[in-house]
C-alpha cells in the first residue's frame, strides 16, 4: 500500500513537472487576478441552491431551470429525448460563445443516474454546473476551462426511476418500463408496496413464536439474528414490503424494469441470456438512445464521466475479460487512464481506481466499453460514497462486532436515529399482523446529508481535472528555409499542452471518426511528412495521394509534440491547419520569406 | 506491402471489393407488366389489390417509415373468424433484407397470393389460415431495392445511409462508373508490366491470378469498372457505409467492419423488425429469404463464429442447442423434398437477422436464398455426407484465388490472394498494384496459415479461413498489428481440383465463376459482358467486361414462379408444424369434506415443441402458465395457484398439474392456460362435482 503511494506521488510529481513545462513552452505564466473563492463564508453565491439535500426529479428540473435563467451567456437547458413514462431528460451545455460555438471546442460529458436508486450523481453533476457559474468570476482556472472547453452535462438520465425512488422508495436500479418478470403473460403486476405510507420500501417480519428462522439480537433488540442450530427462532422474515396483488402466492415477484439501462450500449453488448439486465438490443431503450444520439452527434466530446453509487471507486473499462482477447485497452491508451486514474484516487480519499471486469465484476454493453470503442472517447464511472468515510477509519470488517451493530452505532450517535425505522405492526392483508422497518432508502447507498457537499466538491473536481487534462493545442514558431527561388521547405510543430491525445488508440484502430490531419493551402506542396534523421532534415512522406495533406491518424499524444514538413513552391504567406475531431480545428500563417 | 498502398490503383480496387458482393439488375428487372420484380410503387399496388381482393383473410399495414419516407408494408394473413390473429401461433416470412435480393420479395408476394388463392381450395392452405397466422414482410428494404431501377446497372445489397458516420473518410466514395456505356458496372482490365492476372486456360473470359511457381507471368491489372475518386473529385451519394440490413442484427456482429451500420439494429428498419420479433409474441417460426442458407443442409454440428466475429464469453451460443438439432435436421429433409434444392448450403452469416431470430429471441429461424447456381443444387439426392464432401472438394479446400478487402491505416485496401499448394506445404501470394508479396505455410482443412518477410517493413504473416466462395482471416504486418479482412473467390485457380462430376456431367472450369458462365450458355442468358476496348480517364487504353450486375443473385424472370410455388409449399407446411397448446382434459376427484383433487392436462398435437431449447434461455421467452383464477368460497389448498412448465414436446405430448382446492359442491372454478407462441390465452371454467 506505502509503496504504492509513494509510486502515485512520483508520478504526479513528474505529471506536474511536464505541465508546467508545456505551460512555459506555450509562454503563458498563471496569473490570480481576483483569489475570490466561492466558499468564502462572507458571501452567498448567486444561486442559492442548498447542498446537503437530495432533490427529486421536479426540484432538480426547477433547480436547472434557474440556473439556466440565471446564467443565460453561458447555459443551455434543453430536453433530448423523454423517458419511457414521458419526462424530459434534461441535457445542459456549458459554453462561452464569445469564445465560438460549443461544437467547435473540445468537450466533456458527464451523466448520471442511469440507475434508478443510484441518485447522488445527478447532484454531482448540477453542482459541478452550479461551481462552473459561480467561480467564473473569481477563479481563473474556471474561467479558462469555461473559455476553451464545452462541456455536456445530463443530470438525470433516468427521471422515471429516480420519481420513484423520491416516491416509492426500494431498490429501483432499473428503469420503470413494465416488464413481465414472473412469466405469466401479465407485466409488472405485483410489484412491491409502501403499505405503511412513509415513502419507503421496507422489510417485513412476523411474530411466529417457536416457529419462526430467526430470532431478537441479545444486543440491540432492533436487530434479528439466526437462531442458532438446535433453538426454535421467533420470527420469520417476509422480504420487502409489500402484497400478493395478483393472487398467485407469490409477493413483490413482478415490479416494474427489471432490467439495466447500462447494459444497453452497443459496445460489446450480449444478450439477456449472457448478461443480466440486457434488453432487446443495444438502445432499445428510450433513455439509453437519447443519450446514444446525443453523444454519436458530438464527435467533439473527448472525456466522459458517469456517476454512480455505491463503493467508492474510479472505474475504468474493460468490462470483460473477452475484451479483444486481452481483456485490456492498448497501452498507449491505457497510460491516458492511468495518468487520470491514479490522480483520482488521491483526490478521493476511500476511493479506489479500478478496472470494472478484473476488480468489480464483468459489464457487457456498459457505457465505459461503448464510449472507448464506438466514440473515442475517455471515461470513468465514479461509485459515489462508502461508508468508511462516515466512520473515517472505526469500521471494523471482521471485528468480533457485527457490521449491523456498527451501523446502527453510527445511526445513532451522527444520526439521531434517522436512518433506521423502528419495526411497526400493521395489518397485512394476507399475512395477518406483520412487523414493518428496517434501514431506510436514505442509508447505505446514499451519503449521509452532512456530507453530501463534500462529496460533491471532490468529484466534481476530479471531474474538471479530466476535463483540464483534455487536448489543448498550440501552434510554435514555424520554420521556414529557402531552398532556391520559390521553393521552400516548411515545419510546422503543434503541441498538445494536456494529457490526453487528440486521438486514442482505440480510434485509430477501428476507424472512428476522421483521422487528424495537417493542412497546407495558399502554396504549391510537393510533397508531405514527418521530419526525420538524425538533424531532422529528411522528410518520411505521409503518403496520401494529397501532398498537402498530412494525416495523422495516431492525432498528437499527450504532452508532447508533432512536427510536420512540407516542401512547397509559391510567395507570400501559407496556412497551416490542423483538424481533429476531438483536438479542434487550429491555424497558423507561414510567411515565405 | 499493405502500408504503401495509398495509390490511384489502390482505391479502383477497393471499389471492386464494394461491389464485387455480386454484381446490377438484371434486365428483367425493367419495370413491366408481367415481370416478378417490383418497384416500391409496383409492390404497394400489388400488395394493396392483393389484400384489397381478400379482405376476410388480409390486412395490409406499415411495420416501419423508411428514411426515404417508404413504407415497409407487412401483410397479416389469417382468418380472424376462428381467433384473434396476435393470439394465433404465426409463421413470419421475411424477404429483401439485402436490397439486391429481388427474387425474395417475389416469392414471398407468391407466397401470399398462393396462401389467399389457395384457400378453400387446398386443405393445408385453408388449415394454416384457419388455425394460425402469417405474417409477410415481402420487402424489407424498400429504399435499397429501388437502387436496383435507380442506379440499375450496380449490384447493391445495402441500404444507402446517407448519415452514417464517417469511418476514416470512407464515406461518399463513388462505388463505380459506367466507362463504356453500356449500362452497367462490370469490371476492367488494363495490360500492365506489374500485371498479376491472366486469362484462365479454360474459359479466357475469366481472370485469374497468374502463378510464378507454375511458370506463368502475369498481364493484367484488374478493377473495377470506374474511376479512382482519391485523385477526382467525384461523388455519387451513395457512401461505401451503405447499411446491410442483414448485418445489422447483433449475434456475431462485426464490429467496425465495412456495411454492417453505426452500431446493431441502427436502422429504423431493423429496429421495427427485432421490436416486432419480441413484441408479437405469437411469432413461432420465422422463414427468412436471403443469400444465406441453412436449410438445404443444416447447420453443421461443429459450427464455429464466422471470421471477424470478436471472442465473447463462453456462454455465447454458436450452434443450434442439442435438443433442437434434431428439429432443424428433419425440417431440412422436409426443405428439400418439397422443393427439389439441395447441396452445400454453408455462408456467412455473422449480424443476420436469421441468426439474431434463432440465437436471441430463441424461435426456430430458416434461412434460403430461394434460387442458387443451379449446377450446385444438383436435383438427385446424393448419399449422406456426399454432397457435402463434394461440395467441399468442388470448392477447391484452401486453393485458389480471393479479392479480399481490408483496411490498412483507415484507407481501404483490396488485394488478391492466390493460395496453391507446392509439396506438403502452401504458397500464398499476396498482391496489391503496390506490389507482390510470397508467403509460404500450411493449410488445413478449409483453414490456412502462412508467413514471409517484406523487405524494409519486417514479418508478415496470414491466417484464413475459407468458406465456400467466401474467405476470411486477418493479416499481420509489423507495425500494422493485425488487421481483419474478408473476401469472395475470383477467376479460376489454376492448381485447384475438378469438382466431382455431378449428375453425371463433366463439366469445364473449377470454380463457380466457370459454372455460372456454362450456366448462362447452356441456358442461353447474356449474364457476361465480353471484354471490350475502352478508354479510361486515368489509366488510358483498358477493357471492359464481366459478369452482369446481379445475374448470380436474382433468377431469369420466367424461372420465377416455378422456384416461388416451391418455396410457397414449404412455408405451408412450416407454418402449420409449430406448437400449440390445447386442454386436453379437467378432472375434478372428490375427497369429501367439500374438498376436491382438481387436475388439468394439456397436449401438444403438432409437431414442433412449444418453445425451443435456445428460447428457454432468454428471459423474454414465457413458460406455459396454468392458473386457476379465484372463485367465491374456494381455497386452494396446495397453495400453488399458479404453475408453470417451461414447454411441451410435440406430437401429442401431455403435461398434467393437480391442485387440491377446498370449496361447496357445484362451484365453479375458472382456469386460464397461458402458452407464449403456442396459442396465446386460454380459459375454461372447471365445475366441482
Amino acid at each position: 500500500m506505502s509503496s504504492s503511494r509513494t509510486f502515485r506521488f512520483t508520478g504526479l510529481l513528474a505529471g506536474a513537472a511536464l505541465a508546467l513545462g508545456a505551460l512555459l513552452v506555450a509562454g503563458t505564466t498563471p496569473t490570480s487576478a481576483h483569489g475570490q473563492f466561492f466558499s468564502q463564508p462572507d458571501r452567498d453565491p448567486n444561486v442559492n441552491l442548498r447542498w446537503d439535500r437530495y432533490y427529486d426529479y421536479d426540484q432538480m428540473t426547477e433547480a436547472l431551470q434557474l440556473l439556466a435563467r440565471t446564467y443565460p451567456k453561458f447555459l443551455t437547458l434543453e430536453s433530448i429525448g423523454q423517458s419511457w413514462e414521458g419526462r424530459d431528460i434534461w441535457a445542459v451545455t456549458i459554453n462561452n460563445p464569445d469564445t465560438g460555438p460549443h461544437h467547435e471546442k473540445t468537450a466533456f460529458y458527464a451523466d448520471a443516474n442511469i440507475h434508478g436508486n443510484e441518485i447522488q450523481g445527478t447532484e454531482t453533476n448540477m453542482y459541478l454546473i452550479w461551481f462552473l457559474m459561480e467561480n467564473y468570476d473569481h477563479l481563473d482556472k474556471v474561467r479558462e476551462l469555461v473559455d476553451t472547453r464545452a462541456f455536456y452535462i445530463i443530470p438525470s438520465m433516468n427521471p422515471d426511476a429516480r420519481a420513484y425512488y423520491f416516491s416509492t422508495g426500494g431498490p429501483s436500479r432499473s428503469g420503470m418500463r413494465p416488464t413481465d418478470s414472473d412469466g405469466d403473460g401479465r407485466a409488472s403486476e405485483d410489484p412491491p408496496q409502501d403499505l405503511t405510507g412513509n415513502r419507503e420500501i421496507l422489510q417485513m417480519r412476523k411474530h411466529t413464536p417457536g416457529t419462526g428462522t430467526h430470532m431478537i439480537s441479545p444486543i440491540d433488540d432492533r436487530l434479528l439474528i439466526v437462531a442458532p442450530p438446535g433453538m426454535k427462532g421467533d420470527y420469520t422474515l417476509l422480504g420487502s414490503e409489500g402484497s400478493d396483488l395478483d393472487g398467485d402466492g407469490r409477493r413483490n415477484e413482478d415490479g416494474g424494469g427489471g432490467y439495466d439501462i447500462n447494459r444497453d450500449f452497443p459496445g460489446d453488448w450480449q444478450p439477456s441470456h449472457i448478461q443480466g439486465g440486457a434488453y432487446y438490443y443495444p438502445f432499445s431503450h428510450p433513455e439509453s438512445r437519447a443519450i446514444g444520439d446525443f453523444l454519436m452527434a458530438r464527435p467533439n466530446v473527448s472525456a466522459l464521466q458517469s456517476w454512480h453509487n455505491a463503493g467508492g471507486m474510479i472505474l475504468r473499462g474493460p468490462g470483460s475479460q473477452y475484451y479483444k482477447g486481452t481483456g485490456n485497452y492498448t497501452n498507449r491508451d491505457n497510460r491516458t487512464y492511468d495518468y487520470l486514474g491514479e490522480r483520482g484516487a488521491l483526490m478521493l480519499p476511500y476511493y479506489r481506481y479500478w478496472t470494472i471486469w478484473k476488480d468489480l465484476y464483468t459489464v457487457y454493453g456498459g457505457t465505459l466499453d461503448w464510449a472507448h470503442d464506438f466514440l473515442g472517447v475517455v471515461g470513468f464511472t465514479n461509485e459515489l460514497w462508502n461508508q468508511s468515510q462516515l466512520y473515517q477509519g472505526f469500521w471494523d470488517e471482521d471485528g468480533p462486532v457485527p457490521n449491523e451493530m456498527q451501523q446502527l452505532f453510527f445511526n445513532d450517535k451522527l444520526g439521531m436515529g434517522a436512518w433506521f425505522h423502528e419495526w411497526e405492526e400493521i395489518e397485512h392483508p394476507e399475512l395477518g399482523t406483520v412487523e414493518i422497518g428496517g434501514w431506510s432508502k436514505w442509508w447505505g447507498r446514499t451519503t449521509v446529508p452532512f456530507m453530501i457537499q463534500e462529496m460533491l466538491h471532490r468529484n466534481a473536481m476530479f471531474a474538471l481535472f479530466h476535463a483540464d487534462e483534455m487536448p489543448l493545442l498550440s501552434f510554435e514558431e514555424p520554420r521556414v528555409e529557402r531552398i532556391s527561388g520559390n521553393t521552400w521547405r516548411v515545419t510546422v510543430e503543434l503541441t498538445n499542452q494536456r494529457a490526453m491525445p487528440t486521438r486514442i488508440e482505440a480510434a485509430e484502430l477501428h476507424n472512428v471518426g476522421q483521422p487528424d490531419r495537417f493542412r497546407i493551402s495558399g502554396v504549391t506542396a510537393h510533397v508531405g511528412g514527418f521530419p526525420s534523421g538524425q538533424l531532422q532534415d529528411q522528410i518520411n512522406p505521409a503518403g496520401g495521394a494529397d501532398p498537402s495533406v498530412v494525416e495523422v491518424p495516431s492525432g498528437i499524444p499527450g504532452m508532447s509534440s508533432l512536427a510536420v514538413t512540407w516542401i512547397v513552391s509559391g510567395s507570400g504567406e501559407a496556412t497551416v491547419a490542423y483538424e481533429s475531431d476531438k483536438g479542434g480545428t487550429h491555424r497558423t500563417t507561414v510567411q515565405l520569406r | 506491402m499493405p502500408c504503401t498502398l495509398r495509390t490511384p490503383g489502390m482505391a479502383l480496387a477497393f471499389l471492386a471489393a464494394v461491389v464485387f458482393w455480386a454484381g446490377a439488375a438484371p434486365a428483367e428487372a425493367q419495370a413491366g407488366s408481367d415481370t416478378p420484380y417490383l418497384t416500391h410503387d409496383q409492390l404497394t399496388r400489388a400488395l394493396q389489390d392483393l389484400a384489397g381482393s381478400h379482405r376476410n383473410l388480409a390486412t395490409l399495414s406499415s411495420l416501419a417509415r423508411t428514411d426515404a419516407g417508404r413504407d415497409v408494408w407487412l401483410l397479416t394473413l389469417g382468418n380472424a373468424s376462428t381467433g384473434a390473429l396476435d393470439q394465433k401461433p404465426a409463421l413470419l416470412v421475411v424477404a429483401n433484407l439485402e436490397a439486391n435480393h429481388l427474387v425474395g420479395s417475389a416469392t414471398a408476394l407468391h407466397t401470399a397470393r398462393q396462401l389467399l388463392e389457395g384457400y378453400g381450395q387446398d386443405d393445408e392452405t385453408t388449415r394454416l389460415l384457419d388455425e394460425r397466422t402469417v405474417y409477410i414482410l415481402p420487402r424489407m428494404n424498400p429504399d435499397g431495392a429501388e437502387l436496383n431501377w435507380s442506379m440499375s446497372g450496380y449490384e447493391i445489397p445495402f441500404k444507402p445511409h446517407l448519415s452514417a458516420p464517417d469511418r476514416g473518410g470512407m464515406n461518399d466514395r463513388e462505388i463505380g462508373r459506367d466507362l463504356n456505356n453500356d449500362g452497367v458496372i462490370t469490371m476492367m482490365r488494363e495490360r500492365h508490366p506489374e500485371g498479376e492476372w491472366i486469362a484462365d486456360d479454360d474459359d479466357p473470359r475469366l481472370m485469374r491470378r497468374a502463378n510464378r511457381a507454375r511458370a506463368e507471368r502475369g498481364e493484367y491489372r484488374v478493377f473495377l469498372e470506374g474511376i479512382d475518386t482519391t485523385m477526382v473529385d467525384a461523388y455519387v451519394p451513395l457512401g461505401s457505409d451503405g447499411v446491410n440490413l442483414n448485418r445489422n442484427f447483433p449475434h456475431e456482429y462485426l464490429y467496425f467492419q465495412p456495411h454492417v451500420g453505426p452500431h446493431q439494429v441502427s436502422e429504423a428498419e431493423t429496429r421495427a423488425l427485432a421490436d416486432f420479433m419480441f413484441e408479437r409474441t405469437n411469432i413461432a417460426a420465422v422463414l427468412t429469404f436471403s443469400p444465406y442458407d441453412n436449410l438445404r443442409s443444416p447447420t453443421p454440428e461443429s459450427r464455429r463464429p464466422p471470421e471477424g466475429v470478436a471472442p465473447g464469453p463462453p456462454s455465447q451460443p454458436s450452434n443450434v442447442q442439442a435438443q433442437d438439432r434434431p428439429y432443424f435436421q428433419y425440417l431440412s429433409e422436409q426443405f428439400v423434398d418439397l422443393t427439389g434444392l439441395r447441396g452445400d448450403g454453408a455462408a456467412g452469416e455473422a449480424g443476420s437477422f436469421a441468426q439474431f431470430v434463432y440465437y436471441q429471441v430463441g424461435i426456430p429461424s430458416f434461412t434460403t436464398p430461394v434460387w442458387v447456381l443451379p449446377a450446385d443444387a444438383p436435383e438427385t439426392r446424393a448419399p449422406a455426407g456426399q454432397a457435402a464432401a463434394q461440395a467441399a472438394q468442388a470448392s477447391g479446400g484452401v486453393e485458389g484465388d480471393w479479392t479480399i478487402s481490408l483496411t490498412v491505416e483507415g484507407q481501404p485496401v483490396v488485394a488478391t490472394l492466390g493460395a496453391s499448394r507446392v509439396g506438403d506445404g502452401l504458397q500464398i501470394l499476396l498482391s496489391s498494384p503496390a506490389g507482390t508479396t510470397e508467403l509460404t505455410g500450411q493449410g488445413q482443412g478449409d483453414q490456412f496459415q502462412a508467413s514471409g518477410d517484406i523487405e524494409g517493413m519486417g514479418a508478415i504473416s496470414v491466417t484464413g479461413r475459407v468458406t465456400g466462395d467466401e474467405v476470411a482471416g486477418s493479416v499481420a504486418l509489423g507495425p500494422m498489428g493485425s488487421v481483419p479482412f474478408t473476401g469472395s473467390r475470383v477467376g479460376g485457380g489454376a492448381a485447384a481440383p475438378a469438382p466431382a462430376a455431378q449428375g453425371g456431367q463433366p463439366r469445364n472450369g473449377t470454380t463457380p465463376e466457370h459454372r455460372w458462365l456454362q450456366y448462362f450458355d447452356d441456358a442461353g442468358i447474356d449474364g457476361f459482358v465480353e471484354w471490350t476496348p475502352a478508354t479510361h480517364p486515368q489509366l488510358g487504353e483498358v477493357e471492359v467486361g464481366g459478369f452482369r450486375p446481379n445475374v448470380r443473385v436474382n433468377p431469369p424472370a420466367a424461372e420465377v414462379r416455378e422456384l416461388a410455388e416451391k418455396h410457397a409449399a414449404f412455408a405451408i407446411w412450416l407454418g402449420n408444424q409449430t406448437g400449440e397448446v390445447e386442454i386436453v382434459e379437467t378432472r375434478v376427484e372428490p375427497r369429501g369434506e367439500g374438498v376436491w383433487q382438481v387436475t388439468a392436462t394439456l397436449t401438444n398435437e403438432r409437431y414442433l415443441p412449444t418453445q425451443t431449447q435456445m428460447g428457454g434461455r432468454i428471459r423474454f421467452n414465457r413458460p406455459v402458465t396454468v392458473r386457476l383464477m379465484p372463485a367465491p368460497g374456494m381455497t386452494v389448498l396446495t397453495g400453488n395457484i399458479q404453475q408453470q412448465t417451461p414447454r411441451i414436446e410435440g406430437m401429442g405430448a401431455r403435461r398434467s398439474f393437480t391442485w387440491l382446492v377446498q370449496a361447496p359442491a357445484g362451484t365453479q372454478v375458472p382456469m386460464e392456460v397461458f402458452a407464449e407462441r403456442a396459442g396465446g390465452l386460454q380459459s375454461t371454467t372447471i365445475t366441482l362435482r
